[in-house]
């Protein structure tokens, strides 16, 4: 009995149109890497919303509705715990007042533009600080944020201030004009009564 | 039963195997194919499969510069009160002491000594710098007993605050423009004699986004400068000011 020969395997062969499948695919992504790369769209699409204001003005977030005070400074911080922080340049105080809009809201983001075309981070704990804590709908949140920066930094400065710590893309943040001049820089940088920069509060800050 | 099977004269071994390394079915189809390219391929014995690999291998790491010359020998050598760059800031060491009692800071335990570099920091980048980054920037080593243990990520052991000299506080953040003096404190156990010698490290970071999150920061601390300092107990002004 003689057994039937294996069969022998059939090669399949791409046809003209698989091929042109193919063909068709690597062309798309020729074409989509020319027009990412020749329109570079995804800084401006990730770009945060910079809602303008200045001092004295509320600015309308969609998180919140947030108004800067007037902007105070020295060579001495007074962070109303018992201890007075000096600084090789000069501390600068901004009272902060938030409103929240909805639900509780906890703002994370805060940083300085300097006039000087520098970026000042200020972090939720440090000697460069912005700790409102959870602010409620129907309870204005008072704070004061603190930051350390070279006396040139001052004129022209911009306060942004956000909610998320890490990510501000495609979300709200009001950016601040301090309206400060060389003239503060100066005072400030030759002044060493301490400026207080206190906990946040439901209170309206006294006024002096 | 048992012994060590002998192999007769003549039969095959795995060393004298020189036989293509494709199973025979695989070169059947090969053939059927008629691609002159496949049967080739597949009638290679694995020796010669394995020999091609590594010199495609090695061709393609020397197009990306694995030939070249290595340009650093390692980290220099770091000298006392001498401004360095470390991106993204700019170190002085000036010494290293070690005491018992600093304001304002607290031991683990109150048998523990603090060992401190005092320095001068500037970052000089466009931006604020978390603390974090400088505590990786500045690293101690060669001291027995620090109660800190060593990270993975960074050579030596991270300091365990960094103490601003003016005022006590924990520098962070580094703002750029400005020039703090500062300690870097390592809590040593206070059962070990205290050090009379430490191996500063100094790193250098890299600005790039992450390999996961696209948010560009500072990587990958690499040791660029260090040497082996004099270590001496602080003493206070008054102390100095009596000595003289």
């Amino acid at each position: 009995m003689s057994t039937p020969a294996a069969p022998t395997p059939r090669v399949r062969r791409p046809t003209a149109q698989t091929l042109g499948a193919g063909a068709a695919v690597l062309a798309a992504l020729a074409v989509g890497h020319v027009v990412v790369t020749a329109f570079p769209v995804d800084e401006r699409v990730q770009a945060s919303f910079l809602r303008p204001t200045v001092v004295g003005e509320p600015v309308e977030l969609r998180y919140a509705r947030l108004t800067a005070g007037e902007p105070s400074g020295s060579t001495v911080l007074d962070a109303d715990d018992g201890s007075l922080l000096s600084t090789p340049g000069v501390w600068l105080t901004v009272p902060v007042t938030i409103e929240a809009v909805g639900q509780p809201r906890t703002f994370g983001f805060a940083e300085l533009l300097g006039g000087d075309g520098r970026t000042y981070t200020v972090s939720t704990g440090g000697r460069s600080g912005f700790l409102p804590g959870t602010a409620q709908p129907g309870v204005p949140r008072y704070a004061t944020l603190r930051v350390e920066v070279p006396p040139e930094a001052l004129a022209g400065a911009h306060l942004r201030i956000g909610l998320e710590q890490k990510d501000q893309r495609r979300d709200d943040v009001a950016d601040i004009d301090l309206g400060l001049t060389q003239a503060d820089a100066d005072a400030w940088a030759a002044d060493d009564s301490p400026v207080v920069a206190g906990a946040w509060s439901d209170e309206p800050p006294e006024q002096p | 039963m048992g012994g060590a099977a002998e192999h007769e004269p003549g039969a095959p071994t795995l060393g004298r195997v020189s036989g293509p390394a494709a199973p025979p079915d695989l070169r059947a189809r090969a053939r059927a194919s008629g691609s002159l390219v496949a049967r080739r391929a597949l009638d290679q014995p694995l020796r010669r499969i394995g020999i091609g690999g590594a010199i495609v291998l090695l061709a393609v790491t020397a197009a990306f510069g694995g030939l070249r010359e290595q340009a650093e020998d390692g980290p220099e050598k770091l000298a006392v009160d001498v401004p360095v760059a470390v991106a993204p800031f700019e170190l002085t060491v000036h010494r290293v002491v070690w005491t018992t009692d600093l304001p304002g800071q607290y031991l683990s335990d109150d048998g523990n000594r603090w060992v401190g570099v005092v320095a001068t920091v500037r970052n000089t980048s466009d931006a604020g710098v978390l603390g974090v980054t400088l505590q990786d920037a500045l690293t101690l080593a060669d001291v027995e007993g620090l109660v800190q243990e060593p990270r993975a990520l960074v050579p030596g052991v991270r300091a365990t605050s960094i103490a601003l000299l003016e005022d006590g506080s924990s520098l962070s953040p580094v703002q750029p423009g400005l020039s703090y003096e500062a300690a870097f404190l390592f809590e040593q156990d206070g059962s070990v004699a205290p050090p009379t010698s430490a191996t500063v490290l100094l790193q250098q970071h890299t600005w790039r986004s992450g390999s996961l999150d696209p948010t560009e920061t500072w990587w990958d601390p690499t040791t660029t400068l260090r040497a082996a300092l004099d270590v001496r107990e602080a003493r206070s002004d008054a102390d100095e000011e009596a000595e003289s």
